[in-house]
């Protein structure tokens, strides 16, 4: 980070080819799979370390710390657009049901679901779940990453999970 | 109490269905949740895991307009765009301001008037004198023969009293007496001053009394 904030090309070569898709992918499954705006997140995203790189907190490590910038602007966007954004995941899941074949129907009736489910939860909720699940980050760092302690995660996690998985038991093969 | 068993719990639910738990972890999961959340739980679990595969990349114009970015954020040798906080400039402006006092005040040359303090004592050593005046009847006075009159004789009705000045060698009576009212002063003195009278002669000249 040091290196970047002197403005060393290679520098932010190596964060970006290290950080770029992984963020891009969250911010794709957080915003409901709309690939303009996750880009569009990205690049702002990156755009605030290039202005802003004395803003990096060396207490974190790197990824704790650009996952931390990205569920705020995840919380932000979703704050501006929360209704839109409901729309618009019911409104793709309904045209790609129709284009399942038959082998992927049962895994991808229940994704649909399961995102379905999720955007009913509270931002915080949401990201903390995608942490954990499709970022597979340890409890630590989603603690570190929502500012909030591990233990408090944990019981969070746990309630949730157990509260999603009795919704979405309908979609459980036989 | 999830705390605790948080991890196991989780690892179970990742690994192993209902049936395959052993009684110990049948125990450490029922105390929690139920065997249907457990087998809803693990259903979750995995597929939730499995959707994760489907992963988009960054287009390369996005890194393009980012290193353009990058190049025009680059420092210059001084960077004037730098904007100090309010405090920074105030305080630099303060220590300027307290520098130059600083200098301004040492340059001048000190105008100081010095006021000579020291007093000095002067003892000068005056002889102290001492005259007792007594009231002697006319008959005694006629016996004593003045040898100077320093006081006007005062007049009565029946008795004439005069003040005169007598030496001590003309009557004997007056010469014991005499020497009496000296002891007696010089204790006075001795107690009072812790001058000795018998030092002065002529105190004791002077000290003289007459009935």
């Amino acid at each position: 980070m040091s290196l970047l904030t002197k403005g060393g090309q290679s520098a932010f070569d190596e964060l970006y080819e290290r950080y770029s898709k992984p963020l891009l992918n969250f911010f794709y499954k957080m915003l409901n799979n709309d690939r303009e705006k996750a880009e569009d997140l990205l690049h702002d995203l990156f755009l605030k370390i290039i202005e802003k790189p004395d803003s990096f907190d060396g207490n974190k490590k790197f990824n704790t710390w650009f996952y931390t910038l990205a569920s705020n602007m995840i919380k932000n966007e979703y704050r501006s657009r929360k209704i839109k954004l409901q729309h618009a995941t019911e409104t793709i899941n309904q045209t790609q049901e129709y284009e399942l074949n038959s082998e992927r129907l049962d895994r991808q009736l229940f994704e649909n679901r399961l995102q379905r489910e999720l955007n009913k939860l509270d931002p915080e909720s949401k990201i903390m779940f995608n942490l954990r699940f499709s970022e597979e980050m340890s409890v630590k760092q989603i603690a570190e990453i929502m500012d909030s302690l591990e233990g408090t995660i944990k019981s969070r996690l746990f309630r949730l999970t157990r509260q999603l998985a009795g919704k979405l038991a309908i979609y459980k093969p036989n | 109490m999830i705390d605790k068993d948080f991890e196991k719990i989780e690892r179970l639910l990742q690994t192993k269905e209902f049936l395959e738990l052993t009684p110990a972890e049948k125990e450490l999961v029922l105390a929690q949740i139920s065997e249907t959340d457990y087998s809803d739980m693990m259903e979750l679990h995995i597929r939730a895991r499995a959707t994760r595969n489907e992963e988009i990349a960054p287009p390369l114009s996005l890194k393009e307009k980012l290193d353009k970015a990058l190049a025009r954020r680059r420092p210059t040798p001084i960077d004037l765009r730098t904007r100090l906080p309010l405090y920074q400039v105030a305080a630099v402006a303060l220590l300027f301001l307290v520098v130059g006092m600083a200098i301004n005040y040492s340059s001048e040359t000190p105008l100081r008037v010095v006021t000579n303090t020291i007093r000095e004592v002067k003892y000068i050593n005056r002889p102290v004198k001492q005259v007792q005046y007594i009231v002697i009847s006319a008959k005694d006075a006629q016996k004593l023969q003045p040898i100077e009159q320093t006081k006007p004789q005062v007049s009565t009705n029946d008795n004439q009293t005069s003040y005169s000045e007598i030496t001590p060698e003309t009557n004997p009576e007056i010469l014991r007496k005499q020497e009496i009212v000296t002891n007696n002063i010089q204790r006075a003195l001795n107690e009072k001053n812790g001058v000795s009278v018998g030092e002065d002669s002529l105190l004791q000249k002077m000290l003289v009394t007459i009935y």
